[in-house]
């Protein structure tokens, strides 16, 4: 999978760079009110920090999805759903977790910066809840659930009026709902996680 | 129209549904379970494992499992996490692994199917040393008796975690076991043996032709024998 994600995350860098050589005779219509765009795409993430997910856990590839709507040329809202699969790399550490899988969902602003009618630089911020879904291993699932708030920055390439590219950063951090004693609120208590994200972009017109 | 057939597959499928309640692990809670073992003269023991357990109760296989456990470091240090249940009950098993055989075995469970506590705090809990007692009986006729005396194992329910670090551990009674039989006067002396505590006594009821009487003793060290003459 992660392989998957580098060949992935160098062919969009690199398409902007061979295309801009080439003479374009697309004309391409600015963004506007009303314009809906959705971003399909992988992401590489990897937590930071002292807590259990650093310490217990090796982030797998996730996933994005999002569907925003243009409120004029430049800023943005919509929704997001995100979906991050894990490994659990130390047992002794997670009580009798066998597996993890992180959703979140929330709404999202952005502001895009245009360069020119092809370049777009993004700068994108949320909330949302997530969840993070246990197998235990008596073979029950139960769950513990964090409110998130991210934030970063997406270079997007539109190849015509309809699809586009995009990669991008993005820090977020979910502040846990668990209940733990103070001693463990440092380590329960949130989760920090660094993406690097990649994709491509419908567009209407 | 239903035939006896349909009830009956209806009746094993409730069955089968009863008998496998599946194991409930409470959403967003962590357990802290925090202390020192130490032994009766305050020594910290070491490699005492200490775990945190519920009843499963799966079709064919019942009983107490492991939530979670760690085991007391040098110091007699023990801290490790575990996960709650709700609905269900939750045992705290200290000393019930190889390694501790030397020490009582304690469980103590709480009645409620849930809790609100977060830490188990064990404060510096106290364990007894086990005792084996040998006891040589010598008789000329067959005599039936019974032997009481301090289990190695006690368990013990608590209704709210956080008094658990008040518990004054060697003033906790073991479970009180008790052995019945006849001594056979065939073999002149007969043999009991058997494992209780430190500290502790034992008392043997002997019922004679015309009466009975109880012989008491007290046992003071790992290795006791005693001598009796019936």
């Amino acid at each position: 999978m992660r392989s998957i994600f580098k060949i992935l995350m160098a062919a969009i860098l690199m398409f902007p760079v061979l295309s801009y050589s080439q003479k374009d005779s697309t004309k391409l219509s600015p963004h506007h009110f009303n314009r809906i765009q959705l971003s399909l795409g992988l992401s590489y993430d990897m937590a930071l920090g002292d807590g259990f997910l650093n310490d217990a856990y090796d982030l797998q590839v996730g996933s994005d999805l999002t569907a925003d709507f243009y409120l004029d040329s430049h800023w943005y809202i919509g929704s997001r759903f995100k979906m991050i699969n894990t490994e659990v790399i130390k047992p002794e550490k997670t009580e009798g977790i066998s597996a993890t899988s992180i959703f979140s969902f929330g709404l999202q602003g952005g502001y895009a910066f245009k360069f020119n009618d092809r370049l777009y630089l993004d700068l994108i911020g949320g909330i949302g809840p997530t969840t993070y879904n246990h197998d235990s291993k008596f073979g029950t699932k139960f769950r513990d659930s964090a409110t998130t708030l991210w934030v970063g920055p997406k270079m997007s390439y539109r190849i015509n009026n309809f699809f586009g590219i995009y990669g991008g950063l993005e820090f977020r951090n979910d502040f846990m709902n668990t209940s733990v004693p103070a001693e463990l609120e440092n380590y329960y208590g949130d989760a920090s996680i660094f993406s690097l994200s990649a994709g491509m972009r419908f567009i209407t017109h | 129209m239903p035939k006896f057939g349909h009830y009956l597959v209806i009746l094993i499928l409730a069955f089968l549904a009863r008998s496998c309640t599946p194991v409930s692990i409470e959403n967003n809670k962590r357990i802290l379970v925090d202390g020192r073992i130490l032994g009766e003269d305050m020594q910290p023991l070491e490699g005492v494992e200490v775990r945190t357990a519920t009843y499963v109760n799966r079709f064919l296989n019942r009983g107490i499992e492991t939530l979670a456990k760690g085991t007391t470091n040098e110091n007699g240090e023990v801290s490790f996490v575990s996960l709650d249940v709700n609905p269900g009950m939750i045992c705290l098993d200290i000393g019930r692994f190889p390694g501790t055989e030397n020490y009582q075995q304690i469980r103590i469970c709480d009645s409620s199917s849930s809790r609100k506590a977060n830490k188990f705090d064990l404060g510096d809990f106290q364990l007894r040393k086990q005792a084996i007692v040998t006891l040589i009986v010598s008789l000329d006729q067959n005599l039936g008796y019974t032997l009481s005396f301090e289990d190695d194992y006690a368990q013990y329910e608590i209704e709210d975690w956080n008094e658990l670090s008040n518990f004054d551990n060697p003033d906790l009674v073991g479970e009180i076991s008790e052995l019945s039989g006849v001594f056979n006067s065939e073999n002149i002396r007969d043999t009991l043996r058997f494992r209780t505590l430190q500290n502790s006594s034992f008392e043997l009821l002997v019922r004679y032709p015309v009466n009975q009487e109880i012989y008491e003793f007290e046992v003071n060290q790992e290795e006791n024998i005693y001598e009796i003459d019936l």
